[in-house]
């Protein structure tokens, strides 16, 4: 069933193996050098309606629920041209296998840069990255990716090109396909193209951590810069080194400008202090990272979110939720850690209301134990209007866990969706939110 | 189609007598929207104060097979809102309450009725604003907005609506209430808010937004070029942005549209200048003199004849009423003009001026040009005295040939007025028939029957619903 399908693209020259996805390897890597040869993979997948899953940097397989069928791994990384990029016009159209910091280094030699620092990458591709959403800090001050994609083309799961979009800032004409394959993982197609809304290199930066005596104070001092006229590129709250907390809170701009917020950090600050009484308030300092310092810090909070485990059993959550309830939500978690004996490593896109957890099991847990604990965490994101997703388990315990969370009253129409532009499931069967 | 008076009598007892408009003089007011060129009377406009109403005489349209079609404030430009063909016109004008302003969450829950500019003025006691800012704002809902994916003069920085929409609770056309997305970001599934926002009415009726808002700027700097030559006005954008500069506003208006400002308005604008730039920094005041006097800068070494800059609230407002008057100033020289909006990238901006002029004088139709040249969203005035068939046609095939060189400069076909009706015929300069196909079966999804909102946006849908 598969000899067919190997004369239509190269086949990866590296071992099927490196391509398995969460335990299970493929039957054929096929590595096309351009979009007809992917359309033409998927076309004669469909005949035999084999599974085709698209592959990028192979970043985030962990991603979702294991494969339902794994045939072909269709590894877009070749296709990594730059199509076309205008600095004057602030955009870009890139193949959707371009690593990200490939693309990063080139719109540099133009002062130029795409404001989003998700993990790894060097080795994570823009099609990918768009496939699973995956943000960064900078998202505080320049948004996520649906606010810099401005087009995009795809190959359906039949192997026609479609396009959604435009190469333009500005467009109202038709259907905004382009939104709808941001997070999609790969199941209404397979992205070949993105247009991207670029943003000039700013021209100062600094990074100010702020540790904080517990997660109560921590809300109370992201409520206080909520009401100033601060603008913070970055927003990031983690636990401490040697407090319970520490908030990142980055600026960036003209010199003068981000001279001038770091001052009004300070005296904000001081006010703070002023109102709250006890000790603990009156030691808090805003600490500058220093220039040579600041990238590694930022490397680091950046990568959090992908940070391998130190042994297997890790199970990564990332849990959506309004800014105002990331404290009291942590401090929950941390405590119902802590009966349950697990360790917890965090970090939350504060201003976001994002809070990214990796949890492990010093002993071999029970996994019905395990998963009871996850699902109670997961509803209760969701009493509040957020959300709970798990981003990385081992595939033994994905059966007992929440992996999307619950369907929410709309995934009747997402169904709908799945069903209009994949109806035979060639796409990435399986893994994504209610099987789809 | 469904007897009348059965169909009146049916909704007036789900949203009350008042709220069923039925008597041929009072539907008059709902025969077209902004687009005048085209009108049509729905049979009937029902005004449905609460959701459950709205979910309720939807459910019972689709109960009788009767299409139908939302309505905002009617002020699209595009004839979105116009019924193509008989049924019941929604107007969601009575749902206008503001439901929440979560200020240290930023966002604002509001009925898809409410203005826009009202939701600015609900986070003004905060130092909070609603960025997106068509210049109807005074009128247009959000409802509207999120149907057209509204822009307005700040999308360069500031970005359109959909950038600022985090949830829609929406009205399926079997009447299902559905709520998509939500107040919390990176909510897993497909972005079925994003696909909402821009689908101009067809996927079903918004009835509640969830609302990003942002923080008020701290200052303005606001400074006005006046220029000899088109192609100086645009190169001192391209530097100003080769600078690292993202103005908030960049507005450019031409000769024509300079000459008829002043004539109506008298700002004080040399009505010999070929070109008027406007630009408008903001954000914190540390830092903001200083882009300014790049800006300055930039203008003279691209030969401005003279730069005006702002130096406090009052001269600020009077750079910009020149700009905002220009729509209305058109009045005077025309009974009739027709505002087109198309998009090219910005480096082809001075390139398309030209084939703008071009065009104008190939079909003897006076065109003034005001726009947004941050982003490359054209808006050429083409004007014309609606009462002469002849001139109708001419200013018809201008407009088309406009569309066709923003496609052909690699842009699109509309920047911020949706396609609606006026532009089904130029969908397929821009997307492919495979493109069109994903997008027609997308809408099935959301409208198996195709009755919301009929006949709009893309070619080829025969009659009764039924799609290519």
């Amino acid at each position: 069933m598969l000899d067919p399908l190997r004369h239509l693209a190269p086949e990866a020259a590296a071992p099927r193996s490196d391509y398995a996805v969460q335990g299970q390897v493929p039957e054929l890597v096929l590595q096309p050098r351009d979009r007809e040869q992917a359309a033409a993979v998927l076309q004669a997948a469909r005949t035999d309606r084999l599974a085709v899953i698209p592959w990028g940097g192979g970043t985030q397989q962990d991603f979702g629920y294991a494969p339902e069928r794994l045939e072909v791994v269709l590894d877009v990384s070749l296709l990594r041209r730059i199509v076309e990029y205008e600095p004057a016009d602030l955009t870009v159209t890139v193949e959707a296998g371009c690593r990200l910091a490939d693309l990063q280094a080139v719109l540099a030699e133009h002062r130029q840069t795409l404001p989003l620092d998700p993990p790894r990458p060097e080795q994570a591709t823009v099609g990918g990255l768009l496939a699973t959403n995956t943000n960064g800090p900078l998202r505080y001050g320049y948004g996520a990716w649906r606010d810099r994609l401005l087009g995009l083309q795809a190959l359906r799961a039949d192997g026609t090109l479609i396009r959604g979009g435009s190469r333009v800032v500005k467009n109202a004409a038709g259907l905004d396909l382009s939104k709808l394959f941001i997070g999609s993982l790969g199941t209404l197609g397979v992205i070949v193209e993105a247009t991207l809304k670029l943003h000039p290199q700013p021209a100062s930066e600094r990074l100010l951590g702020l540790p904080l005596p517990s997660l109560a104070a921590s809300e109370e001092v992201l409520a206080t810069l909520m009401e100033t006229p601060l603008l913070p590129s970055l927003l990031e709250l983690r636990k401490g080194r040697e407090s319970t907390a520490e908030l990142f809170i980055g600026f960036q701009g003209p010199e003068e400008t981000v001279v001038w917020e770091v001052e009004e950090l300070g005296r904000t600050l001081m006010e703070w202090k002023k109102r709250t009484p006890g000790r603990s308030a009156a030691s808090v300092e805003v600490m500058e990272v220093a220039p040579e310092a600041r990238e590694a810090v930022r490397r680091e909070l950046a990568d959090f979110p992908a940070a391998t485990a130190p042994a297997a059993g890790r199970v990564s959550l990332r849990i959506s939720l309004r800014s105002s309830d990331v404290a009291r939500f942590c401090q929950m978690v941390l405590e119902q850690a802590d009966g349950h004996g697990v360790q917890v490593a965090w970090q939350s896109s504060a201003g976001n209301g994002l809070l990214h957890v990796h949890l492990d099991w010093p002993q071999a847990p029970d996994p019905q134990v395990q998963g009871a604990w996850i699902h109670q965490l997961c509803r209760g994101a969701e009493a509040i209007q957020g959300h709970l997703v798990v981003t990385a388990a081992p595939p033994a315990l994905k059966p007992y866990l929440p992996v999307w969370g619950a369907a929410r009253d709309d995934f009747f129409l997402m169904r709908r969706v799945k069903e209009q532009m994949d109806p035979d499931r060639i796409l990435n069967p399986g893994r994504f939110v209610g099987r789809l | 189609m469904v007897d009348k008076s059965f169909l009146v009598r049916s909704l007036q007892q789900m949203v009350g007598e008042e709220a069923v408009i039925w008597r041929e003089e009072d539907l008059l007011v709902y025969e077209c929207d902004g687009y005048t060129l085209e009108k049509a009377q729905p049979e009937l406009v029902v005004l449905p104060r609460t959701t459950a109403e709205v979910a309720a005489v939807v459910r019972f349209l689709h109960e009788h097979r009767v299409p139908f079609v939302p309505r905002g404030a009617g002020t699209g430009l595009t004839g979105g809102c116009l019924p193509a063909e008989p049924g019941v016109m929604i107007a969601l004008t009575r749902m206008k309450e503001i439901l929440e302003v979560d200020c240290r969450n930023r966002r604002a829950v509001v009925q898809a009725g409410v203005a826009n500019l009202q939701v600015s003025r609900a986070g003004q006691p905060y130092g909070l604003f609603y960025a997106p800012d068509p210049s109807s704002q005074a009128a247009c809902t959000i409802g509207g907005n999120v149907a057209t994916n509204s822009g307005g003069a700040h999308t360069l920085k500031y970005g359109v609506t959909t950038n600022h929409v985090l949830g829609l609770e929406v009205v399926l056309s079997d009447g299902t209430i559905v709520h998509l997305g939500g107040p919390a970001e990176d909510l897993p599934g497909y972005d079925l808010t994003g696909l909402f926002v821009g689908s101009e009415g067809m996927l079903g009726i918004a009835t509640q937004a969830i609302l990003r808002l942002i923080r008020q700027p701290q200052a303005y700097q606001t400074l006005l070029g006046i220029f000899d030559s088109l192609d100086d006005a645009s190169e001192t954008v391209s530097d100003i942005i080769a600078q690292g500069i993202i103005p908030a506003a960049l507005e450019m208006m031409d000769h024509f549209a300079i000459q008829a400002v002043e004539n109506a308005v008298h700002v004080g604008f040399p009505t010999d200048a070929e070109a008027i730039l406007l630009i408008e920094v903001d954000g914190l005041e540390a830092g903001l003199a200083q882009q300014a006097e790049q800006i300055e800068a930039a203008y003279r070494a691209h030969r401005a004849r003279e730069v005006r800059r702002a130096a406090n609230e009052a001269e600020r407002a009077r750079l910009w009423r020149g700009r905002k008057g220009a729509f209305g100033a058109m009045g005077r020289l025309s009974p009739s003009y027709c505002t087109q909006d198309g998009v090219v990238p910005r480096s082809k901006l001075p390139e398309m001026l030209r084939r703008i002029a071009a065009i104008g004088q190939k079909y003897g139709v006076r065109i003034a040009n005001v726009f947004h040249a941050g982003d490359g969203n054209i808006h050429p005035l083409l004007l014309f005295d609606e009462r002469l068939p002849e001139e109708v046609e001419r200013v018809k095939a201008a407009s088309d040939e406009i569309l066709r060189a923003c496609v052909d400069l690699g842009g699109t076909i509309t920047g911020e007025h949706g396609i609606g009706l006026e532009k089904i015929h130029h969908m397929p300069l821009l997307f492919t028939p495979a493109d069109l196909l994903a997008m027609v079966q997308l809408r099935a999804a959301f409208c198996p029957d195709g009755r919301c909102n009929p006949h709009k946006v893309f070619p080829g849908q025969a009659s009764g619903g039924n799609h290519a």
